[in-house]
């Protein structure tokens, strides 16, 4: 078989609307592949090559697909600078994407996209190891202190006054600022009039749904 | 050729050429304006930002460079933002509260990641409202539209009904892109991807995050032995299968319902476990996926066809 007979048959196949998807999606998942292990897996396997093939193969691919993306786009309806602007954050988005690098406001929203093997532990507790905080109100309820839950409007429990996002930063910091978390609390408490406070270290055992609060001698921030 | 028929083509790319409502872009300009005013600019988060961070470097990396932003200034852009954004929903001096609102947003949401690393309303609302800042978000139900109509019966009126359609499009673009994203992030590398599926990561969360989960604050306690792992592994295969069908609106909008469905589905799942924040963003977009017709200031479309065939036939008067 000629070469320009192969050339006509692998012409003929690229005329499919179905071949070219599928080439097309095998070309950019094996970018996609291969930019995250380069950025986030350094340490993986060198990428076998087939793979370095059709790495090479996106520049045919984009000479093709080029002129016709840029055709479809001159004709949408949207204003010319407009369109640059947002094809720029587009292209920049996607660069994040592929390389899996987040530099605000692009981001390859990869967001719990890491594998974790999480301990078989019976006990379920907060990550870090600073004390929850126990609110023994005046009317003699107690009340375990959760930042997310205070900053729910569905289930906050009024011991503190936050907002979900407050919320979520007091949560965040819990681990990296333990004690700026915990006087920005106290003082919040204070101001508010709750009653006694305890510190303890609150557990919730996975079999059998039992909350466990070990007391935790205070500590003066 | 009408392009009412069953057959007629309604990717993205087609969907852009397609008439628009201008009642549905000021729906958007104020459901945004909202949200934005009820969770970011109202929040105290800055101050809890400037006191947990105190005397640290910033962790995580922006293009705009660190030292631009104090604690003051960004909360001083948070006020600013406030106002600008109070404007916006009114529809007063759109043009320019939509951009001022848009540059705040920008810079207090830069402040609040470069310390925490956190991914909430920045990830949505940066982009639409940059598309807000560039579309004709104030031609209907607001305080601009009406100082025009009583100045002069012509004005606000004979625009090009696709300058209605293609921000809302891609704004709703961006979202599904977002968790497309999401979806790629999670399987990429593909080593990676299929560690992914064990579910450890979700059964990680729902372990660690129990004490602040909904379900914890509603029951007392796990739902089921979160030790267990098939649960999680059904749960990763959903999650990445959700995601990825948020291409399906960039396709054809007739299964939008059912994406976005999903999609709130999805990040309520993930709220009970104890990641809050998305349901109410996912919310505030759910008003990008109405249907432009069901306000009653949008013609029906001319079909495929019609783009290029743009002139007077296109233009219609803005219902008031």
């Amino acid at each position: 078989m000629s070469g320009k007979v192969v050339w006509s048959r692998l012409g003929n196949l690229w005329a499919r609307r179905p071949i070219r998807i599928a080439v097309s999606l095998l070309l950019l998942i094996n970018l996609q592949d291969m930019t995250s292990s380069a950025t986030r897996f350094s340490h993986l396997a060198p990428k076998p090559w087939l793979q370095w093939l059709l790495l090479l193969l996106l520049i045919p691919w984009c000479a093709y697909y080029a002129p016709r993306i840029v055709r479809r786009l001159s004709s949408i309806p949207i204003p010319q600078p407009v369109l640059a602007l947002f094809c720029g954050v587009l292209i920049c988005q996607a660069v994040c994407a592929l390389g899996e690098r987040e530099v605000y406001p692009f981001s390859p929203v990869g967001m719990y996209g890491y594998p974790v093997h999480p301990g078989s532990n019976e006990w379920a507790c907060r990550p870090g190891d600073s004390p929850d905080l126990i609110v023994h109100a005046a009317d003699g309820s107690v009340h375990q202190v959760s930042y997310f839950r205070e900053g729910d409007p569905l289930f906050a429990t009024g011991a503190l006054s936050l907002d979900m996002k407050s919320g979520w930063i007091l949560e965040k910091f819990r681990i990296r600022n333990p004690t700026a978390v915990e006087q920005a609390a106290v003082r919040q408490l204070s101001q508010d009039g709750h009653g006694r406070l305890d510190r303890a270290l609150i557990q919730v055992n996975l079999r059998t749904g039992q909350t466990s609060r070990q007391p935790v001698t205070r500590r003066e921030p | 050729m009408n392009g009412m028929g069953a057959s007629r083509r309604d990717g993205f790319f087609d969907r852009l050429h397609w008439s628009g409502s201008a009642r549905h872009l000021a729906l958007i300009r104020i459901v945004v304006g909202l949200h934005l005013l009820q969770w970011v600019f109202r929040s105290d988060y800055l101050t809890y930002v400037d006191e947990m961070s105190a005397g640290s470097a910033p962790l995580y990396w922006s293009v705009i460079p660190a030292s631009w932003m104090t604690a003051s200034v960004a909360q001083t852009l948070q006020w600013i933002g406030f106002l600008a954004c109070t404007l916006m929903i009114i529809g007063l001096c759109t043009r320019v509260v939509t951009v001022l609102t848009t540059v705040s947003f920008l810079l207090t949401n830069h402040f609040y990641y470069i310390y925490t690393g956190n991914h909430d309303d920045w990830l949505y609302f940066n982009f639409i409202l940059l598309t807000l800042c560039c579309a004709r978000c104030a031609d209907a139900w607001s305080l601009d539209a009406w100082w025009r109509s009583t100045r002069s019966s012509a004005a606000g009126t004979c625009h090009n009904s696709q300058m209605y359609r293609w921000p809302v499009e891609v704004m709703m673009a961006w979202f599904c892109l977002l968790y497309v994203e999401a979806g790629i992030a999670k399987l990429f590398p593909l080593e990676h991807g299929m560690a992914w599926f064990t579910g450890g990561t979700i059964q990680s969360v729902a372990i660690t995050r129990l004490l602040d989960s909904p379900i914890y604050w509603w029951f007392g306690r796990a739902l089921f032995d979160y030790r267990l792992q098939w649960p999680f592994v059904l749960m990763a295969i959903v999650s990445v299968v959700v995601e990825l069908s948020a291409l399906i609106p960039l396709i054809t909008s007739r299964w939008n319902a059912a994406v976005f469905a999903a999609v709130m589905a999805l990040h309520i799942g993930i709220y009970s476990v104890g990641v809050p924040g998305f349901p109410q963003i996912a919310l505030a977009c759910g008003c990008l996926f109405l249907r432009p017709e069901w306000f009653g200031d949008c013609r029906p479309h001319l079909g495929s066809v019609a783009h290029d065939q743009r002139g007077p036939t296109d233009r219609l008067p803005l219902a008031a």
